[in-house]
């Protein structure tokens, strides 16, 4: 039949077994790389990186440096969230304050946050502070910045409607703005875990007795390629977790929307 | 019977100031509105229809002259006047049910011991309920607006303006997006409503069939800057129904009002 629609191919796997498979193919693959000469050097063999991390699981190490990490990007990442919900409001908010604030954020946006590593170590030393300063900046720009969008956005016919149904400006603010930025909101959390993770390892690499940095850079320079590997994997893992905490509550808040916000 | 008036435009200018000069929207426009007419405002593409109908909602001032309210001038929006904006302006993240209600929870009222209060949320579902009836979306109640058509939103848009109770309704151009079939059905149930309720409505259409349907009064604007040409009175005795088409009263008012319009519309090509 010549009208009849072409059926797709495929599609025969569920989306754990897709899942699976592609998890298959790509330790297949990386086993592949170390066996060639030249990408043996760097790539340890996903065996050897198995063992490392059962035995550093065993002694406690890894565990260590993962919690260190992950208290920094927590601690950094709420700071964060907490300071930029407000402020991107206020400048969305209130116009002349906007227009002193926003080309700050613009020139200040386009400044990656290890830069600032260190001015903050000057500042507040090498200790847990200044990592979690450094997390913080990062988060906080790339947050405020996505938050106000949504705050700018937001549909004037929609404050129109709360108005002449009798709305005062409070509750324009609480149960219009706010809700309608919530998408955006949701997605500044997604970009703001993303600049915790990216920021996190620079900023261990200023000195710090424990991290996933840290552990990454001192086998480094014994050249244990496994141990490396395994830290640059467990923070992959780390960061598809994170993503998909954010996506469950983005289920719970901002479900009613047509199309979840992309970034880009 | 001055006393019957509920909303007056005297003399009323809008002029818009923008960064390419400025538009002279309205000018002089005056119209009496009564209580309990339902008035149309037909008129070509931007002679001032939406901005006569925003000044009386109170979301912005004339330049000159006076809109009155109840012999009071309009300085800002107030809940006695409803409004039902043509992109149904429904807050996307509540339910059927919580759209319908948020104009009742920003109700205040005096109790017994002189302090202000919300009203009772019995009292909030029970009429949640009676405009979740009157436009047949009780089966929708908790659906969110992303799961209905068009015809479906608009009728809970109008739900919400008429739940608060407003001394009069305004709407721009409530069916403009919808498709003719569901026009015609919402055309309908907005005259069954009228009929009841008695409701003061203005009602801005570029549909002069919707127009002669529905008015007491049809108000003719000419083209920008927007004066009223025209009011016709539609004598059309009610009850109305589609079959009210048919009848030679009602094509005579139809043929008169369409050909105030054309010649609106041919100055606009001018
Ligand atoms: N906010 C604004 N700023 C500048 N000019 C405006 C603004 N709103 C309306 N105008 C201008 O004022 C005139 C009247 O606009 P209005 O929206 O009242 O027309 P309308 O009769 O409702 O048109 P339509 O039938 O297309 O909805 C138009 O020429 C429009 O360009
Ligand atoms: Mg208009």
């Amino acid at each position: 039949m010549s009208n009849s629609f072409k059926k797709k191919k495929g599609h025969v796997l569920s989306k754990w077994q897709g899942a699976l498979l592609s998890l298959v193919i790509a330790v297949f693959l990386w086993w592949l790389i170390s066996l060639s000469p030249s990408g043996g050097k760097v790539f340890a063999s996903p065996m050897e990186v198995m063992g490392s991390m059962m035995e550093s699981l065993k002694s406690g190490s890894l565990l260590q440096n993962f919690w260190a990490s992950l208290k920094r990007i927590i601690i950094g990442f709420l700071l964060a969230f907490i300071c930029s919900l407000p402020v991107a409001f206020i400048l969305g908010w209130y116009k002349t304050i906007c227009t002193i604030v926003e080309p700050w954020i613009q020139f200040l946006k386009n400044i990656p946050p290890i830069s600032y590593i260190p001015l903050v170590v000057v500042a507040a030393g090498v200790g847990e502070e200044s990592k979690i300063v450094v997390i913080f900046i990062a988060c906080f720009l790339t947050m405020t910045i996505t938050i106000f969008q949504g705050v700018k956005n937001v549909d004037s016919t929609l404050i129109k409607a709360a108005r002449v149904l009798g709305a005062n400006d409070f509750t324009i603010f609480t149960r219009v703005v706010v809700p309608a930025s919530s998408p955006f909101i949701i997605t500044a959390m997604r970009l703001g875990l993303s600049s915790a993770l990216t920021t996190l390892i620079a900023a261990e690499m200023t000195g710090a007795a424990r991290g996933m940095g840290v552990m990454i850079q001192s086998s480094s320079q014994y050249f244990r390629m496994d141990i490396v590997l395994m830290g640059i994997l467990v923070i992959g893992v780390l960061g598809l977790i994170l993503q998909k905490l954010v996506r469950m509550l983005e289920k719970r808040v901002a479900d009613w929307q047509d199309t979840i916000v992309e970034e880009g | 019977m001055t006393s019957d008036v509920i909303a007056q435009f005297k003399n009323v200018v809008k002029e818009y100031h923008t960064k390419n000069g400025t538009t002279i929207a309205l000018n002089g426009v005056n119209l009496d509105i009564s209580r309990n007419e339902f008035i149309c405002v037909v008129g070509p593409s931007g002679c001032g229809k939406s901005t006569m109908l925003n000044m009386l909602a109170g979301l912005f001032p004339p330049t000159s002259g006076q809109v009155l309210f109840e012999g009071k001038e309009v300085e800002g929006t107030s809940i006695e006047r409803g409004v039902v904006f043509q992109q149904y302006a429904l807050f996307p993240w509540l339910t059927v049910r919580k759209n319908i209600e948020f104009g009742l929870k920003q109700i205040r009222v005096i109790d017994s011991n002189g302090k202000k209060k919300g009203l009772d949320k019995k009292e909030i579902d029970t009429t949640v309920d009676k405009y979740l009836n009157l436009v047949q979306l009780e089966d929708f109640a908790n659906s969110y607006p992303k799961q209905l058509s068009g015809g479906m939103k608009q009728r809970v848009a109008i739900a919400r303006a008429y739940a608060v109770n407003p001394q009069i309704l305004l709407l721009d151009e409530p069916f403009g997006a919808l498709d003719a079939q569901t026009r015609t059905q919402l055309q309908s149930e907005l005259i069954k409503t009228w009929e009841q309720e008695k409701k003061t409505c203005l009602f801005i259409t570029h549909d002069i069939d919707e127009a002669v349907i529905l008015a007491s009064r049809i108000v003719i604007m000419s083209a920008r800057p927007g004066r009223i040409k025209d009011i016709v009175n539609v004598d059309i005795p009610h009850p109305r129904d589609q079959s009210t088409k048919m009848t030679e009263e009602y094509q005579k008012i139809k043929n008169y009002v369409w050909g105030q319009v054309y010649e609106e519309y041919l100055e606009v090509r001018k």
